[in-house]
């Protein structure tokens, strides 16, 4: 099986000499989910900015088999349009054609649960509301691997456990691999199949989790013994990693 | 039902407005009536300040006719120039938003412009192009392009890193990430931009004006020619017409702003 993105040996140093990450070997292999988490400042953005193209890194190699789709931080809304013309927007840049763009977004809007507000603009949506556009925005364009840059993080706990459990149950119907940022490390057990933590900068990995939980999750995974378990063990290599 | 606060917010924002407006006629009555000589003993006809309800009395006749012309002289100027900065402007915010050398190469001499006293521009405008329209709007062009220029150039370098990479994972022309990116991001700026250039064009073009000895007086040279005569009535009434335009470009900026970015951005209040 060819991994969709592998980095052999990328090592990154920004200009005013600041290491910011050293990654030996990372394989994302088709229709895996894959967290990182990390103590901040610690390399993750870098190493997605690296993945996506945005960046060059100053030495080793990046191979990508796939389209890629990037979701950052922030929602990244044009607010100036409505939720249905920014989930068009990725469509437009890349000249799909009109039919086909409306059957797309009728059906992401399906999937993320925002039929309702397809023609409310940004400023009118709460944030979870937000982060789901932006979702959207990137299933539209069926992509064969998604990067996630702590997309989550700005929400409350509430609306971060539906957009987890959502994003789950989305991305097993569909066959694309995942990269995901996050400082939550329950986030990452809960969505993950493999959980890699990374050191302070400049970052590399130090320990890889494998979780076992299958691909059907409920809710009530988050309160059972062994997702307790885990995450204490993932936090434990977390705490040593900050040290 | 209409709550009290909205009804205690609307009230504070007619009366304070109100008031200050009556504490200003009060001071020109006062001021009127209190300068010794004010009325001609003959006539009783103001001489130097008319008091606000005898503003219009002279209005009438030539008085009234070359005022309009005059009007519809500075209007004429100051529209040409605005759109002509509002065009030149952007078209040069966006120039300077393409890289940091256009961007500093050209900035230090937008800075001369902007503080060069417009007295000094306007004779070397006329030595340079004759005392016609063209002269004048030149002069009009100089004062007010460059609020334009640097809210342009503002507004497109305060495009989020997030939205930029979103189009640079695109590989889209540069034209493509104006277009559906960085000009409708600034607008809001480019509008704030155009409002602060309206009045400097009408300032444009009444004080270059002043200087402008020959050919059809605006309302510049037409307050000059009623101050040699002694014509305070028609002077006054003219320096309100120069506010009134000035006035009139500033809410329709602000109307056009409220109409094209209101619904997404609320910079817009009149
Ligand atoms: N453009 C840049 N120039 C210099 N240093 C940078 C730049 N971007 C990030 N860094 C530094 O590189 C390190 C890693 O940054 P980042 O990848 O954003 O960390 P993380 O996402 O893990 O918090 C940080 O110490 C950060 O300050
Ligand atoms: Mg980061």
């Amino acid at each position: 099986m060819t991994s969709v993105l592998e980095f052999i040996d990328v090592r990154h140093q920004f200009a005013d000499s600041t290491q910011a990450l050293d990654i030996t070997n990372l394989q994302l292999n088709p229709g895996e989910f894959v967290s990182i988490v990390g103590p901040s400042g610690c390399g993750k953005s870098t190493l997605l900015r690296i993945a996506s193209g945005l960046l060059a890194p100053s030495s080793g190699s990046v191979i990508r088999n796939g389209s890629l789709q990037f979701v950052f931080q922030d929602s990244t809304l044009l607010p100036w349009r409505t939720v249905r013309k920014n989930i068009a927007l990725n469509l437009e840049l890349d000249d799909v054609d009109k039919q086909e763009v409306d059957r797309r977004i009728d059906n992401v809007l399906q999937l993320v649960s925002m039929q309702d507000s397809a023609e409310k603009i940004p400023r009118q949506l709460s944030g979870g509301m937000k982060m789901r556009t932006s979702l959207a925005r990137a299933l539209v364009c069926e992509p064969d691997i998604f990067l996630f840059d702590e997309p989550f993080s700005a929400l409350d706990e509430f609306s971060r456990e539906r957009l987890n459990s959502d994003l789950r149950s989305i991305l097993a119907r569909i066959n694309a691999a995942s990269l995901f940022v996050t400082h939550s490390i329950s986030e990452a057990v809960f969505l993950s199949d493999r959980v890699l933590v990374m050191s302070p900068r400049p970052g590399h990995f130090i320990e890889e989790f494998i979780i076992p939980f299958g691909s059907l999750r409920s809710d009530e995974l988050r309160y059972t013994p062994e997702f307790a378990s885990l995450t204490g063990r993932i936090a434990a290599a977390f705490r040593g990693a900050r040290q | 039902m209409i709550d009290s606060h909205t009804v205690k917010k609307s009230l504070v924002a007619i009366i304070g407005p109100t008031a200050v407006f009556v504490a200003f006629l009060s001071a020109w009555y006062a001021v009127a009536y209190s300068l010794d000589n004010n009325f001609s003993p003959a006539s009783g006809k103001p001489m130097i300040v008319p008091p606000p309800h005898r503003l219009f009395e002279d209005f009438s006749g030539t008085v009234r006719d070359r005022i309009f012309t005059a009007l519809a002289i500075s209007t004429r100027t100051a529209l040409t120039g605005l759109a002509i900065s509002a065009v030149l402007g952007v078209l040069l915010g966006i120039l300077m938003a393409q890289a940091k050398w256009i961007e500093r190469s050209l900035w230090p001499h937008l800075i001369a412009l902007q503080v060069t006293p417009i007295i000094a521009i306007v004779p070397l405008m006329i030595r340079l192009i004759g005392a016609n329209f063209t002269a004048r709007v030149a002069v009009t062009v100089i004062i007010s392009i460059f609020p334009i220029v640097s809210n342009t150039l503002f507004g497109i370098q305060s495009v989020p890193q997030g939205l930029r990479d979103l189009f640079k994972l695109h590989n889209c022309t540069r034209l493509t990430v104006l277009l559906k990116l960085q000009l409708p991001y600034a607008s809001p700026a480019i509008f704030t931009g155009l409002r602060v250039s309206a009045g400097l064009a009408v300032i444009g073009a009444i004080v270059g004006d002043f200087f402008f000895t020959r050919g059809d007086p605006g309302l510049g040279q037409l307050i000059t020619f009623f101050f040699l005569n002694n014509l305070s009535g028609p002077m006054f009434i003219t320096a309100l017409f120069a506010t009134l335009l000035g006035l009139m470009l500033f809410l329709g900026f602000g109307l056009v702003n409220r109409v094209v970015v209101g619904r997404w951005h609320d910079s817009s209040t009149l």
